[in-house]
């Protein structure tokens, strides 16, 4: 066991490394119009010094591979600037300040969305799959299974849309534009919450519901679930006791793969709701091409999901003895 | 010397060669069968055919062909003549009904009207007629999924049975560039990309089919190794053929049926995702219509006085990803040879 997650962990390295140098390419390599120029646009002159003065500030000046250094704060080992590896992911350069400190501000409101998605996600389907598996092939059977490939085919922004649209003709309700924290006031922070979590619940409710419907039809076929009722035991507690938590198992798996979905699932939802997460960061620094922004943003976006594949697959292995001896 | 006396390896291929039918004759006795089996596949198979007709997809790749020049080194550009145009199905109709399908023309006295029997689903805020707008942008969703699919495809492939053929070094190496664009999440990366560099129908469908690519090959890699373990390689490589002939001769053909159920499965989360991406802006720039941008731009904005606005785009969207995949399930019903058997 301890083998596997050294080896998991070793092998995240060289994927950290290479991400690293992909993002630098694209950002500063391939970037179509020079963040230099665009400065100095503002500034209104093109002085030779005031460039080279910018550049060197920026961290643009000298050779390829010692901005990348730079960068990743290999340099700082030699008396550089710090980096990545020191925890510093840069400045903006339209409101100057530091990445990390805005970031500190954004990640909890989109881990919070990220999550109660991901609990309308279990508190969905799981019920209605297994309505579903015990009236089987009976009305209410296939009224759900139709609703959840439909669900499947709907992008959430749509009913996002729909929502904000007959929300405002019929109630005359509106999302509202002053975000609130949580610490704040909880109330108004859990009413703006409520609506985008739903709707990252429900994009992938329709596949789970027809996941947990099929895995609890399986169940109830076994052997010790008739063993279950021949000892007399009442019906629920057959359900629940026996037939649910062998259900679930596979269902935790798919969950688990939903699980990295959150950390850039969110992105639309802040958008349409005017959530101040990471997502708005990201558009934002995009739309104004704040090249440090968007460096550390991806590489924090990266990292995270590497986290959360990690993790998910070492509790596999935790669960299932056979991928440790893969 | 014993490979002789067996005589030549087409001789061995073909003694068991059943008498072949016409390729026509085959195609309709699957279309029969599929029929048969699978009803609902067959009605959502026939809608996105007629997405794809509606889209025009062979009268504007057929036309972009003929007008763009070629650049040869060192002999110049080649301009190919190919006649006329190839009409667009949407012109003809146009034409030929003109009550129905008005879609050209911009009528600034009629805006934001409800359905009528002059506009079907109504009109735009600058009076453009919403029927026709969604039928160009079936053109859009369309052609991007199709071709990033392609290219996706293509590479995941190409990917998958490298490293399952050779092992070794070769599959490590190829499987740490997969891990990368996994440790991409595949959103941001786009709206990176799509919003530094400008955006457009090439540069959506690039960008889509190459970052989804790698990931493709997971499965394509296992499908490869499975295959390596039958006798026909052991007997192909004991003949004598190349690498390169039994990667492409052998072990496509074998996996080939994968490829196309992974291809079926991604054309609607494709639609999704170019769908989500106008949303955001990243799309296409805006006189072109495509469902998502529609939906932000126009959606939102006159949702009060044209709620249609906000409606039809989605709908369409909803539909042609809810054929693509029930279309999907029903060829892996048919094709996936583990399902075969437990029928």
């Amino acid at each position: 066991m301890q083998k596997y997650v050294a080896q998991r962990l070793l092998l995240t390295i060289p994927t950290i490394v290479m991400v690293t140098i992909l993002i630098f390419l694209l950002l500063r390599v391939f970037l179509p119009a020079s963040v230099i120029d665009l400065i100095i646009g503002e500034y209104g002159r093109n002085d030779p010094e005031l460039r080279a003065a910018l550049e060197k500030q920026l961290g643009l000046s000298g050779q390829l591979y010692n901005q990348y250094f730079d960068w990743i704060g290999v340099s700082w080992f030699w008396g550089g600037p710090t980096g990545l590896l020191q925890g510093n992911l840069g400045e903006s350069l339209h409101s100057g300040r530091p990445v990390l400190g805005e970031l500190k501000r954004r990640m909890p409101v989109s881990f919070e969305l990220g999550l109660w998605g991901q609990f309308w996600a279990v508190v969905i389907p799981v019920p209605l799959g297994v309505f579903a598996a015990l009236r089987q092939d009976k009305f209410a059977d296939y009224g759900l299974r139709s609703v959840a490939i439909m669900l499947a085919a709907v992008p959430g922004f749509w009913i996002a849309v729909l929502v904000i649209t007959f929300g405002s003709i019929w109630f005359n309700w509106a999302p509202p534009i002053n975000f609130r924290t949580l610490t704040e006031d909880p109330i108004a922070h859990l009413k703006i919450m409520f609506l985008p979590a739903l709707i990252i619940g429900l994009q992938p409710s329709g596949g789970l519901i027809r996941l947990v419907r099929t895995q609890m039809l399986e169940v109830l076929r076994q052997d010790y679930i008739r063993t279950a009722h021949a000892k007399g035991l009442s019906q629920t507690t057959v359900l629940y006791k026996h037939a649910l938590r062998n259900a679930l198992i596979p269902i935790v798996t798919v969950i688990g793969i939903g699980l990295p979905q959150i950390v850039a699932g969110t992105v639309i939802f802040e958008q349409i709701f005017i959530i101040p997460g990471m997502g708005r960061y990201l558009v934002d620094a995009v739309t104004n091409l704040d090249y440090p922004v968007i460096e550390g943003l991806t590489f924090i976006f990266a990292v995270l999901l590497m986290v959360s594949v990690l993790l998910v697959d070492i509790s596999y292995a935790f669960l299932d003895p056979r991928i440790r001896f893969n | 010397m014993a490979v002789q006396e067996l005589g030549g390896i087409a001789e061995i291929e073909g003694w068991e060669a059943p008498v072949q039918k016409a390729a026509i004759i085959r195609l309709f006795g699957t279309l029969k069968s599929f029929a048969r089996k699978k009803p609902l596949g067959l009605v959502c198979g026939v809608i996105v055919l007629f997405f794809f007709v509606i889209g025009d997809v062979v009268p504007e790749t057929a036309n972009k062909f003929a007008k763009t020049p070629i650049a040869l080194p060192g002999l110049g550009t080649i301009k190919p003549d190919l006649g006329t145009p190839v009409p667009y199905l949407a012109d003809q109709l146009a034409e030929v009904s003109p009550f129905l399908y008005p879609y050209a023309k911009q009528d600034l006295r009629a805006r934001l009207q409800g359905s009528s029997s002059k506009h079907l689903l109504g009109t735009d805020a600058i009076g453009r007629d919403i029927l026709s707008r969604l039928m160009y942008g079936a053109r859009v969703a369309v052609m991007v999924s199709c071709g990033a699919v392609f290219i996706s495809m293509t590479i995941g492939a190409t990917i998958g049975i490298m490293s399952g053929f050779y092992g070794s070094w070769v599959d490590k190496f190829l499987y740490r560039i997969v891990d990368v664009f996994q440790a991409l999440p595949p959103l941001v990366v786009f709206i990176v990309i799509l919003g530094i560099f400008e955006s457009g129908l090439w540069q959506l469908v690039i960008v889509l089919g190459v970052i989804g690519g790698p990931i493709q090959s997971r499965t394509i890699r296992g499908q490869t190794i499975y295959v390596m373990a039958s006798p026909f390689i052991e007997a192909a490589r004991v003949v004598g053929c190349s690498d390169r002939r039994i990667m492409i001769r052998y072990i496509l053909p074998n996996v080939f049926a994968l490829i196309v159920l992974n291809a079926t499965f991604s054309l609607g989360f494709l639609v999704l995702l170019e769908a989500t991406l106008s949303f955001l802006g990243y799309g296409l720039p805006p006189p072109f219509p495509s469902w998502g941008q529609m939906l932000s731009l126009e959606g939102r904005q006159y949702m009060r006085t044209q709620p249609g606005l906000s409606i039809y785009p989605g709908l369409a969207i909803g539909l042609l990803v809810f054929s693509f995949n029930l279309f999907g399930d029903a060829l892996r019903d048919v094709l996936d040879p583990r399902l075969r058997g437990s029928r």
